[in-house]
């Protein structure tokens, strides 16, 4: 099995090492601006370059995804994630303020936001002056927000900017700092400042990304703590990164994983398993499932003119069957057309995704009771295929309809469970407008590690009379 | 590709005020594509019009159907029956379709479901713009292929106005302002010198102003 | 008489400093407003622009003002924009105004519809401020309308058009004002000028185009009566007003702002008389007319020539 290496890194010799002594083969494209086009799915991708073409089952991206963090004006940084390094930062205590910088024109990832606002708050703690510099902070994770206004009443100054210029004064062994907010300048002065590595996609990676028709969340194009995404790290089955910053261990862990999927990849290929098929009749051609497809599993058929779901890399979650203005596209094993619906208007129709819904009802099911009869779940593979189509239907007689859907982050198709809320946000909105008062649509996120999280939401839809 | 979007459901409701069935017309083709009028968006728009009419207490019954395209005969034929079936046709085609609908049932009350918007191009999902007006006298070739009769808020043939700035257009700071979307395309193709040429006052009877307009072209006939 | 030639077009030919001012017409059928306007500007300026439904609101018609003011002692400048009128129309309000006595006329594209107090319009730009420009001047030279055909006594007018020295990019304003006076614009007026330093950068490069020689460049100032209303300017896209001009006002203190207003004015007057290439000044003091006397009068603009 041939797997393509992508970028400019010191360890694509590691990498090629590990493959070539199981047994595979490797071809290094480092300039990745090489590549003038990208197509096939995990088991037969084939990259064309200005040479040539290559032929690949696996793609292995080491090309940074960062952009270079802001010009420090010579002067030294500390990671936020050093904790020796954060561990001394409040010996400057005396002399001036701690800096926390996030620098994201996006907002900042997770693990990021909340290791910055762990430190600052452990810094305020040793009451040491701490400035907490943000260009767009993201608080939304679980704690953050917590974490955030502890942090605040611990006494640390948040500044969100807009504009950043650091100096670093050698001799004084200090950095000048001085940050707008468009209305305001602020100027500082510290020997400490904190940031963490990563600073927005690169331009490089980007396009790249483009290419690859990689989907990118709040945090980027690739994302370690989806771990559970395996094996596809960067959302698109067959595509893997391997971040240069990570630790040694982390590499070997990375690379043994790739090796030992390699094969099932190849197996999996010739599996039958839930997946999207394309009415040719019905197909516009329009490209709408390709944009949303966020495992870039659709492709053109150019010679019938119609768009193909390329099994292999089919995730199955339907995202493309709900998008589709067509209605020309069905998932394998869909039932909403079967279900019976007569019948059922003092019930609640919940639509489960795979992922979180369907097991977090399960655990909590045997304890609501008798209130658990009056749910009729449907099991779908994502939150993505729960269409407008779908919930409207089912209140034609069920009295409510719901969407159980995944935390945030936590979507193995990345946008699936937004995209319920947004449907059932527009329903509700619709029935609103015909004068039907009375909520009948939710989305509810939950998770399969803590069902329980949901369960008050669930029980209040329940205890109120449909 | 023809843009359109859906009417708000309050006109559309009040439009059928007085009907008991109604076909939901949708189009296979532009307004399909852009969401607005396929047959996905013709069953959840039946369905919101039944539920709707439900609660006030009153009965809409609807069906849907899905000609290929409204603005083809062949096509209304086909489905003629399906479309005949009620006391009204809602179309969910463009404003072409509505009419051609009711040239085809002389004898039926047809109801635009739609606001036709543009002729426009998808830039993503959900997210349609407007590059052409059918002036019906393309100058194009004269302005790095950027319509200023279109995309400029004022038509200007000869460079931006007054309330260009920053490259955004005065009426909406995410307007780009097409003179500046010409001159970057001037300046990149090495041709800015040809935007010294002055445009001549232009001739609008290729344009809607002229009256109605047909292509007949002997040719094909 | 047809063919004469206006007082602001003789002050001008004669190399004479011109001085203008504004008169925005009533959101009214009242005349006295107009002529009270006028008798206060009599003899301080030599022209005033009167504005055709400035930022699109409804206002009394520029023509109609402009008759108003003639008669009352001063000479308009009309103003005409390709927002509201197709061609037939502002052809024939134009032969219309020339009949009257009307001389000057200022050419704009005209503020878009969405600013003003009716919306919902439709707006018409059949032309565009540099065709018009151009079909007047055919018009002029050659006796023919838009559409062609012969005119007998055709409107002469001394054309204008307006420029901003400070919009983006640079490169294509200054194509636009070469076109603007290429299809015959015999003056230009420019937006309202704060920063002198570059403003001279700019005239530079018209001076280099031979600009100046081919049009009339007449520098346009706003008059500041209040620290808010010189922050406000300084917040209108493609307005370059200098910090340090905001900070002398603020500096003025409470009190002081309009007297402080009027020396920066002078200033600023003072400055752009001396750039080579600039003809004239036009003073914009929007909702302070009646300031204008006193700059004129400081500036020692007074008395107006007189020119036969």
């Amino acid at each position: 099995m041939n797997v393509l290496i992508l970028g400019q890194n010191g360890i694509n010799g590691e990498i090629e090492k590990c493959l070539t002594a199981q047994g595979h083969s490797a071809a290094v494209i480092s300039d990745i601006g090489e590549i003038k086009s990208f197509s096939g799915e995990a088991g037969e991708f084939k990259a064309k370059t200005g040479t040539g073409e290559v032929e690949a089952a696996l793609v292995i991206v080491t090309e940074p995804d960062r952009k270079p963090m802001p010009d420090m004006g010579g002067g030294m940084p500390a990671s936020i994630f050093d904790a020796a390094a954060m561990e001394g930062a409040w010996a400057f205590k005396a002399k001036s303020p701690v800096v926390i910088l996030l620098d994201y024109f996006n907002e900042s990832p997770p693990a990021s936001t909340a290791r910055a606002l762990e430190e600052a708050l452990v810094l305020a703690s040793k009451k040491a002056s701490t400035v907490f510099l943000f260009r767009f902070m993201r608080t939304a994770a679980s704690g953050s927000e917590e974490l955030y206004l502890k942090a605040r009443n611990a006494g640390v100054t948040f500044i969100k900017y807009e504009k950043l210029a650091i100096s670093y004064d050698e001799g004084a062994e200090s950095f000048d700092i001085e940050v707008s907010d468009g209305v305001q300048d602020v100027n500082l002065k510290t020997q400490f400042i904190a940031t963490d590595s990563g600073h927005g996609v690169s331009e490089k990676f980007s396009m790249l990304a483009k290419k690859l028709r990689l989907k990118a969340d709040e945090a980027g194009y690739v994302n370690e703590s989806r771990y559970f995404l395996a094996p596809a790290l960067t959302g698109r089955k067959g595509v893997y990164y391997i971040n240069p910053d990570n630790s040694e261990s982390w590499l070997q862990e990375t690379l043994e994983f790739i090796v030992s999927t390699a094969g099932a990849v190849a197996k999996e290929a010739g599996e039958d398993k839930n997946h999207a098929t394309v009415d040719g009749d019905k197909c516009a051609f329009c490209y709408t499932c390709y944009r949303a497809c966020p495992h870039g599993a659709m492709a053109p058929d150019d010679e019938n003119r119609v768009m193909q779901n390329m099994e292999s890399a089919c995730e199955g979650c339907g995202a493309c069957a709900a998008v589709c203005p067509g209605n020309a596209i069905a998932m394998s094993g869909d039932e909403f057309a079967a279900a019976s619906l007569q019948g059922k208007s003092g019930k609640v129709k919940m639509f489960c995704c795979e992922n979180s819904g369907e097991i977090a009802l399960r655990e909590i099911l045997p304890g609501l009771g008798e209130l658990a009869a009056k749910i009729d779940c449907e099991t779908v593979p994502c939150g993505g295929r729960i269409g407008f189509e779908q919930m409207s239907a089912a209140l034609r007689s069920y009295g409510k309809v719901v969407a159980l859907v995944c935390m945030d982050d936590a979507c193995r198709h990345f946008t699936g469970n937004k995209s319920a809320c947004k449907q059932a946000q527009r329903l509700s909105a619709m029935l609103e407008k015909a004068g039907v008062d009375k909520k009948r649509a939710y989305c509810i996120k939950t998770s399969h590690a803590m069902p329980n999280a949901a369960r008050d939401e669930i029980l209040e839809v329940l205890n109120d009379n449909c | 590709m023809i843009i359109a979007e859906q009417k708000s459901i309050d006109e559309i409701i009040s439009s059928l005020e007085g009907f008991k069935s109604a076909v939901v017309a949708a189009c296979g083709t532009c307004v399909t594509v852009c969401m607005s009028g396929g047959e996905k968006e013709a069953i959840r728009l039946a369905d919101a019009l039944e539920i709707e009419a439900k609660s006030r207490g009153g009965c809409l019954k609807t069906s849907v159907t899905c000609p290929t395209r409204q603005c083809d005969m062949e096509f209304l034929d086909e489905n003629e029956e399906a479309l005949g079936s009620a006391e009204c046709i809602l179309s969910l085609g463009c404003g072409a379709g509505v009419q051609f609908l009711a040239e085809k049932f002389p004898d039926k009350v047809v109801l635009p479901g739609l606001n036709t918007e543009f002729i426009g191009v998808n830039r993503d999902i959900g997210y349609w713009t407007e590059m052409c007006q059918g002036c019906g006298n393309c100058m194009l070739a004269k302005t790095g292929g950027v319509c200023p009769v279109t995309r400029c808020s004022k038509s200007n043939f000869n460079g931006p106005c007054g309330g260009s700035s920053s490259g955004k257009c005065e009426i909406d700071p995410d307007t780009d302002c097409a003179w500046q979307l010409i001159y970057d395309r001037m300046k990149r193709l090495g041709r800015l010198d040809e935007l010294l040429e002055i445009n001549e006052i232009r001739d609008w009877r290729t344009s809607r102003d002229g009256g109605p307009r047909s292509v007949v072209r002997e040719d094909v006939r | 008489m047809p063919g004469d030639k206006g007082n602001l077009q003789k002050i001008l030919e004669s190399g004479a400093f011109s001085v203008s001012a504004e008169i925005g017409p009533p959101m009214s059928a009242d005349a006295n407003f107009v002529i009270k306007k006028a008798s206060e500007l009599k003899g301080i300026i030599d022209s005033a622009n009167v504005t055709d439904n400035q930022t699109a609101v409804v206002r009394m018609s520029s023509i109609a003002a402009s008759y108003l003011a003639s008669v009352n002692g001063v000479e308009p400048v009309v103003q005409m924009t390709c927002r509201d009128r197709n061609r037939i129309a502002i052809q024939s309000d134009l032969l219309g105004a020339y009949a009257l006595g009307l001389r000057n006329l200022l050419v704009l594209s005209g503020d878009h519809q969405c600013f003003g107090n009716h919306p919902q319009s439709k707006n018409v730009y059949d032309v565009d401020s540099i065709q018009l420009l151009g079909s007047l001047k055919r018009m002029k030279e050659e006796g023919v309308f838009m559409g062609g055909s012969k005119c007998k006594f055709p409107a002469e007018f001394f054309l204008g058009a307006t420029v901003n020295p400070f919009a983006d990019p640079e490169e294509l304003q200054l194509i636009r004002l070469r076109k603007k006076i290429k299809a015959g614009a015999q003056f230009v007026q420019t937006q309202a000028i704060y920063d002198v330093a570059k403003f001279e950068e700019w005239m530079e490069k018209v001076r280099s185009l031979g600009l100046h020689k081919q049009a009339y460049i007449i520098a346009g100032i706003v008059v500041n009566k209040s620290l808010k209303s010189i922050e406000m300017t300084q917040l209108v896209p493609g307005m370059l007003v200098p910090d340090a001009l905001v900070e002398r006002m603020r500096a003025a203190g409470q009190g002081n702002y309009d007297s402080e207003g009027v020396s920066i004015a002078l200033d600023l007057i003072a400055q752009l008389r001396k750039v080579e290439g600039v003809s004239g000044i036009h003073i914009m003091a929007i909702g302070w007319e009646s300031i204008v006397p006193t700059l004129v009068e400081k500036s020692g603009f007074l008395p107006r020539p007189v020119i036969e």
